[in-house]
């Protein structure tokens, strides 16, 4: 097959690669995006996933190391295959997040963190450097199995011009079609489109060299069966250690190897594709897989002293079959140049939202305001797309196109899964912490720099032979190939285990014993519970800061577009209910933009730049406690207008308790008014009668003597009713003047019992009385104190209805008062009728009464009150008891 | 208590939905278990033919599987909530796992 027909079939495959790009772009800008993103495109754009390392080394995976190269397909299977487990998760937190890239995801999680986005870029970039150029080694390779084979004796021109020229161009498609716009969710349908052709043209391509070999080469199923049965191959010893390294280690490497992230978390325009993609991507790693042992023991056969990496070209070229040549060829380059582009804008991304827009925005802080960001963004990214290829190349030319394509592969592979810990304790485990994931990270890195990657430069090329020999300064539990004395295991799975080991133990112990900050909380709730809640992420909390939405609009217009910007703002506008394109500056508005500039320039410079603007670099515990007071004093506020409301109904309350007070007292007034002028009217009524009868004369002289007598009893009843209420009154108004002295209660109760005699003389009363007791002095208003003891008495002379009446006075004193009780052996006082007792005018029964207007007791309680004690109903006495309680010294109060 | 029956019944299909995400977890397991198993078959022999299709096989059952598990996921999720379903019938089941989202890109 003539070469420069080769030469010609490529530049014309590149071509239509470049119209097909072109043409789903145009698409997606029309909005035609239904036929381009059918569920069929999103698991052939996963197939990115086999790379040039799959086509041709796959095949010498095999031949050297017989089945173990299924254990990189079966990974990845497994977890599509159980998908609802992690990969869901990662999508739908990649997609309410705006993840740009695996390290924006990780940085994202633990609070925005910028040096855990430089890490894992750090770690990407050097994993990824040796495999891009495996990528284009192995065109270089594939060119010159062509060159080598053409009758015509086409000289190559040279290996690494061919890979600069190959480097460049993937540069110049990559740069035309992924950095084209700046996407706020950073997709490429043109790129895309491109790579699910190139998916289909690579597994027709082996598909075809497959059914060639085994049908055409190998004479059916079970012949190919024999022979892999009988070659080298078949010696193969099954190794449980690196079997299930390998699952794993791939498994974890297809969540994060940067290409797969990109096309899985980023490109995905679904969710729901991605259930198709559980099933649809392991049958495509099935097919791919399918035919390369057969490939492998065949081509061992017929051509044994073959580069076994070649063989899926040399193969099919040495036995004649041009046609089939030219498609493998087609197939590898369609491996290679979709894992360059993907994996190039993923590690351009990175690179550029991680690494030069973070530094450039510190270097010029004002260039967030000033100049045009979008451009910069687009400059950043394509110089870091041309670093990235840079990279691969000079690896290319340094390490001279030599070693397994396998181990290359395997190497970046481990280095990539060092990040698997962070994303996955990141969206299972909330107390993971940026401390954790960053030792942990820090500690893989090392750990497989110094146990895997370096040591694939082979001894005495960084590391010196010595230290492989007898460990770094002669410690030898410190080798590269035996750390800490573990000698019997296999190199790679030595490198897995104590890298992995001690990432995850780092990341373990660090988040349990470091405490995150607040953004980080937020931020490890929103991906944990991703689908607990929705809205989770809107929670990220923006206190009402100071820009105002026309400087922010200008500065989102920098970064995802003009007319993006202005619809963005319009309809946030709408949304809040107000009119133009300025909405309110609220959390929730913040939030949202700051997650749709972060799909454009990565969450922390998102962040950094909306916090440039609000005067400040991060949402600070001080930001949040600003948030927390002001809620505070909302609620302190609340609180007091409670308080006050409860004091105005407290007020109104007392309000309607003195007006039915004073109501009540209105009452009693006019019921004390209509007492009084019955009690003067009663005695009035007969002295002006007897006064009538007397002016008119011609009277015996007895009975104007009688009628005299009349008039006089009337009229002293009237003076000591008058009295008894001017001495109430006074009592009442508390003007009372008192005469204090000191005596003993036994005279008093002599007077007293000396003036009760004149009420009801007739009837005699046995008093019973201890002196003893009785001697007692008090300091106190004597007089007043007499006329309480009198009012009981006389009360007691009045009202006694005992046959024999009896009344006993008892004395005591009870602390620092005087108690003297007056105990009659009449009926008492009926239990319904001892509260009103001590009214004014409260007579219990009027045939009884003589000359009493009822405002003794009333009197008693108001003359004990201003003495200092009381008078009250001693109720169980068996008869009327008064008790008085006196203090043995008054205290003047007033 | 003749409401008693629908009730039952969407209980019952959450029930089934939710032993299927149950599934759907489980698969990656099972797979590893048995793709593990091989390494365990006595040494010495020549079994590369045996573990070739061994491995194929399994691998292409678990795709069929996922394919079952990812057709039936999906289904379900169109009609997620039932108006008459009671609220507390399906704590776990309110955010569809992949709704359709057209709106994107």
């Amino acid at each position: 097959m003539p070469f420069n027909l080769l030469v010609v079939a490529c530049i014309a495959y590149v071509l239509l690669l470049f119209l097909l790009a072109a043409w789903a772009e145009g698409r997606a800008g029309q909005g035609g995006l239904r036929m381009l993103r059918s569920p069929l495109i999103y698991p052939l754009s996963l197939s990115i996933y086999c790379t040039a390392w799959t086509f041709y080394g796959a095949v010498g995976y095999a031949a050297r190391s017989g089945l173990e190269f299924v254990t990189i397909y079966l990974g990845p299977t497994l977890v599509f295959v159980g998908w609802w487990w992690i990969l869901r998760k990662l999508v739908r937190i990649g997609r309410v997040q705006r993840a740009t890239s695996i390290a924006d995801l990780v940085s994202s999680r633990f609070g925005k963190s910028n040096v855990l986005g430089v890490l894992v870029t750090l770690i990407a970039v050097i994993a990824s450097t040796p495999y891009i150029a495996l990528q284009l080694q192995s065109v270089t390779q594939s060119f010159a199995v062509f060159a080598s084979d053409s009758p015509q004796g086409w000289a190559l021109p040279s290996m690494s011009g061919t890979a600069l020229w190959l480097a460049g161009g993937l540069a110049l498609f990559t740069i035309l079609f992924g950095t084209r716009n700046l996407a706020s969710n950073e997709q490429h349908h043109g790129i895309v489109t491109a790579i699910a052709v190139e998916a289909v043209v690579k597994l027709v391509a082996l598909l075809a060299v497959g059914v060639f070999v085994v049908w055409g080469l190998g004479g059916g199923i079970s012949a190919v069966a024999t022979r892999i049965a009988n070659t080298d191959i078949a010696a193969w010893q099954p190794d449980l250690g690196r079997w299930t390294a390998l699952i794993f280690v791939s498994a974890a490497a297809v969540i994060t190897l940067p290409r797969m992230f990109q096309v899985m978390v980023v490109e995905n325009v679904d969710e729901s594709h991605l259930a198709r993609a559980s099933w649809a991507f392991p049958a495509y790693l099935l097919l791919m897989s399918l035919f390369i042992l057969p490939i492998a023991v065949v081509g061992m056969e017929r051509l044994p002293n073959a580069n076994p990496d070649m063989l899926v070209l040399t193969l099919p070229l040495t036995e004649g079959q041009g046609a089939l040549a030219m498609l493998a060829f087609l197939g590898g380059f369609s491996s290679a140049t979709s894992m360059v582009i993907v994996e190039t804008i993923a590690l351009a991304t990175m690179v550029s939202n991680h690494i030069i827009m973070p530094l450039w925005l510190r270097l010029r802080p004002d260039a967030a305001l000033r100049s045009d960001l979008r451009s910069w963004v687009l400059w950043a990214r394509r110089f870091s797309i041309i670093a990235v290829l840079g990279l691969g190349f000079a690896y290319f030319r340094l390490s001279g196109g030599s070693g397994a394509l396998a181990a290359i592969g395997l190497i970046a592979f481990v280095g990539m899964a060092q990040v698997l810990p962070a994303v996955l304790g990141g969206i299972f485990w909330r107390g993971a912490t940026g401390v954790g994931a960053f030792w942990g990270l820090v500690a893989g890195l090392i750990i497989w720099a110094y146990t895997l990657y370096l040591p694939s430069f082979g001894a005495g090329a960084v590391l010196p032979q010595s230290v492989f020999d007898d460990g770094p300064a002669g410690i030898s539990w410190l080798r590269p190939n035996a750390l800490f004395g573990t000698e019997g295991m296999d190199p790679l799975v030595h490198s897995i285990f104590w890298s992995m080991l001690i990432n995850v133990a780092l990341f373990c112990i660090c988040s349990l014993l470091t405490f995150p900050g607040p953004v980080e909380r937020v931020q490890g709730v929103a991906f944990v519970n991703a689908f607990d809640d929705e809205f989770a992420a809107e929670r990220l909390g923006w206190a009402q800061g100071q820009a105002e939405p026309e400087a922010l609009l200008a500065m989102a217009q920098r970064i995802i577009g003009e007319d993006g910007a202005i619809s963005f703002f319009e309809e946030a506008a709408r949304a809040q209910g107000k009119d133009g394109f300025l909405p309110d500056l609220t959390p929730d508005f913040l939030g949202a933009l700051e997650r749709r500039m972060a799909g454009s320039v990565g969450a922390a410079t998102a962040h950094a730049m909306i916090s440039q603007l609000f005067g400040r670099a991060m949402v600070t515990v001080e930001d949040l406690m600003a948030v927390a007071n002001e809620a505070a004093q909302i609620l302190e506020y609340s609180t007091r207008l409670e308080a006050q409301q409860a004091e105005v109904s407290r007020t109104a309350r007392a309000l309607r308790d003195a007006n039915e007070k004073l109501t009540s007292i209105s009452v009693q007034k006019d019921a004390f008014l209509g007492q009084i002028s019955h009690e003067l009217r009663t005695p009035m009524t007969s002295i002006r009668a007897f006064s009538e009868i007397l002016t008119e004369g011609d009277l015996p002289s007895e009975k104007v003597a009688e009628f005299g007598h009349v008039i006089h009893t009337e009229a002293l009843r009237l003076t000591r009713l008058l009295d008894d209420l001017l001495d109430l009154s006074v009592l009442e108004n508390g003007t009372v003047q008192l005469s204090i002295g000191t005596a003993s209660i036994s005279s008093m109760i002599d007077r007293a019992l000396g003036a009760a005699s004149q009420t009801r003389p007739e009837r005699s009363f046995d008093i019973q009385r201890s002196r003893h007791d009785e001697d007692i002095f008090l300091r106190t208003d004597e007089g007043r104190l007499v006329q309480v003891f009198i009012n009981l008495i006389s009360n007691a002379r009045k009202y006694c209805d005992a046959p024999n009446p009896v009344l006993r006075i008892s004395v005591r004193q009870k602390g620092a008062r005087a108690v003297i009780d007056f105990i009659d052996n009449g009926t008492g006082i009926p239990k319904d009728q001892r509260g009103i007792i001590f009214e004014k005018f409260a007579r219990l029964s009027d045939t009884a009464a003589v000359g009493g207007a009822g405002l003794g007791l009333a009197i008693c309680r108001e003359v004990m009150a201003s003495l200092g004690g009381t008078v009250s109903y001693l109720p169980g006495q068996k008869g009327a008891a008064f008790r008085v309680s006196v203090p043995l010294r008054i205290t003047r109060s007033a | 208590m003749p409401n008693s029956r629908p009730p039952l019944f969407l209980a019952r299909a959450n029930y089934r939905r939710r032993r299927l995400r149950d599934g759907a977890r489980m698969l990656p397991i099972f797979g590893l278990v048995l793709l593990i198993l091989p390494m365990f078959w006595a040494d010495g022999q020549r079994f590369i033919v045996l573990h070739w299709a061994y491995v194929f096989v399994i691998w292409a059952a678990l795709i069929a599987a996922a394919a079952l598990l990812a057709t039936k996921l999906t289904d379900g999720d169109v009609p997620p909530e039932m108006p008459e379903a009671p609220a507390d019938a399906a704590p776990n089941a309110a955010p569809a796992p992949a709704q359709p989202r057209s709106n994107g890109g």
